[in-house]
């Protein structure tokens, strides 16, 4: 009944306008991507997602619970339980392929949270392990998007992380802006990252 | 041909629907529906697609820099960031309603069914954005008041009651406005429209601005509840109000479109009275199934 509903939304919001049903972006978060190689390839992409000040804010006054500035490990633990309860099933707006089928992502790990020039930055590793040989060749694709388009999520730096292997791996990276929208909703043209790589 | 065309355009661009999502970085999640998704599924956006990024883009530079001019006001009260403030909560308003909801379907439903004036729309739309401001701000004020705190979790929790009422009442508005468009039909009364003076009842008007107008608009509670914390709270209220203009002008394009639309749809058809109730027909059923179904639709999403 639920996903009914949801595809009549959907369907009828596309065909009222091909726009959003839910609302227009009221967080901003600006995202750098790390991708982490391992011994046998892409062990996952560590991701650092830096919240507008003026939302951080907002978090602040709701989750400081002993009002210091700080975020002590209670606070830290209720944010992340309400990102991932909130966001599991929108694979915490992460959209990821690997050679074009799309990547489960089952839970997070190292998930963090600190305070930066007054904005609230939220860490983690999503576990993607890609193993790669030197015959072939792997794509990973890494697209950022909240489908209920209350976040808006721009990818604002990425590169490579290859400290356990270095130089084991060929690289390369590519932004596409502007080139895939996401159905069912399709109102906004999400940022996302093309790493393809293989064994030296 | 060419206005026509015209408004017609601008029509599409302004009629988004309606609803907001829950915050997920405050709430207790809701059950969600995930689709699997492959590559394939993929397309490249159009341009109308692009809109919405741009828009959301635009948003997010205006709240950056009213953050600074916030922090600014709070030394200086009076200061050129004062008056920059409001200057954009003037543009974050107009920007912010261009994206979607903020009642741009309901004006254009209810004005696809109703006569109206280019007054008439304004009015609506105005009262629309100033409804949606002041319920944002009622919810924020209160919880600061009675429980001496600010920020956004209080605001999420009374939510999405507001949408259901809000959801309810554009039901009930739908609903009546078919069965009129109906009864108009079938006792012939539709006639008159060709040669009514294109004015909406007040009460009519009214009533839909509150009943789309009270759903609480997060932007403008998140901006207020900021303004809280930085302890530049006037500057805050004042800023709503701006913000209310802002929203004014954008959902009243939408509004004196939709209004030019069906003045000039009927003038042209108005000379062959099989036509013109064909026409009649279709923009006024076609307003009131529009509220119906998206009201509906979305009544049946929140009360899942």
């Amino acid at each position: 009944m639920k996903k009914a509903i949801f595809a009549l939304l959907a369907v009828f919001s596309i065909f009222i306008q091909a726009d959003g049903v839910f609302c227009h972006p009221h967080v901003f978060i600006d995202a750098e991507l790390f991708f982490v190689f391992d011994d046998r390839g892409l062990s996952g992409v560590r991701e650092r997602w830096v919240f507008d000040e003026m939302f951080s804010q907002n978090l602040l006054v709701d989750f400081d619970s002993d009002g210091d500035g700080r975020l002590n490990v209670e606070d830290v633990s209720r944010l992340r339980d309400i990102f991932y309860e909130n966001t599991k099933e929108y694979n915490y707006f992460n959209i990821i392929t690997i050679d074009g089928r799309k990547h489960h992502i089952d839970r997070l790990k190292k998930f963090s949270v600190s305070i930066e020039s007054d904005c609230i930055v939220y860490e983690f590793f999503v576990p993607c392990s890609v193993p790669v040989g030197t015959a072939e060749e792997k794509k990973v694709k890494v697209l950022l998007f909240d489908e209920t388009i209350y976040t808006h999520l721009t990818i604002a730096d990425y590169q490579f992380d290859m400290k356990k292997k270095p130089g084991a791996f060929s690289v390369k990276m590519r932004y596409e802006m502007l080139d895939e929208v996401v159905t069912p909703l399709g109102s906004l043209v999400p940022d996302s990252v093309v790493i393809t790589f293989r064994k030296k | 041909m060419k206005r026509l065309l015209f408004i017609f355009t601008l029509l599409l661009f302004l009629c988004p629907s309606i609803a907001a999502a829950q915050n997920p970085f405050l709430d207790r999640g809701k059950d969600n529906t995930e689709a699997e998704r492959t590559e394939s599924e993929f397309s490249p956006p159009s341009f109308l697609q692009k809109v919405p990024r741009f828009i959301a883009i635009w948003q997010k530079e205006l709240r950056a820099n009213m953050t600074t001019f916030g922090r600014d006001i709070r030394e200086h009260p009076f200061g050129s960031s004062f008056w920059l403030f409001l200057l954009l909560s003037f543009l974050y308003g107009i920007v912010h309603a261009a994206g979607p909801g903020h009642g741009k379907t309901v004006v254009a439903s209810y004005f696809m069914n109703r006569p109206g004036s280019v007054r008439d729309g304004i009015a609506m739309a105005n009262l629309i954005a100033f409804f949606h401001v002041t319920s944002a701000t009622v919810i924020i004020v209160t919880v600061y008041l009675v429980l001496k705190k600010s920020g956004m979790s209080s605001f999420e929790g009374a939510s999405p009651t507001l949408h259901k009422i809000s959801y309810f009442l554009l039901l009930l508005l739908g609903l009546y406005l078919f069965s009129r468009t109906l009864y108009e039909l079938v006792k012939g009364k539709h006639k008159n429209d060709r040669d009514s003076q294109d004015t909406a009842v007040g009460g009519g008007i009214l009533v839909t601005a509150f009943a789309a107008g009270i759903i609480p608009c997060p932007g403008a509670a998140i901006i207020l509840t900021f303004t809280m914390i930085i302890d530049i709270i006037a500057t805050g209220l004042l800023s709503m109000v701006f913000i209310a203009l802002g929203m004014g002008l954008t959902v009243s394009i939408a509004a004196v479109s939709t209004i030019l639309f069906r003045r000039t749809v009927f003038r042209a058809t108005q000379r062959n009275p099989k036509v013109f109730t064909v026409v009649y027909a279709i923009l006024s059923f076609g307003g009131s199934i529009l509220l119906i179904s998206l009201s509906g639709l979305l009544l049946l999403y929140y009360l899942r």
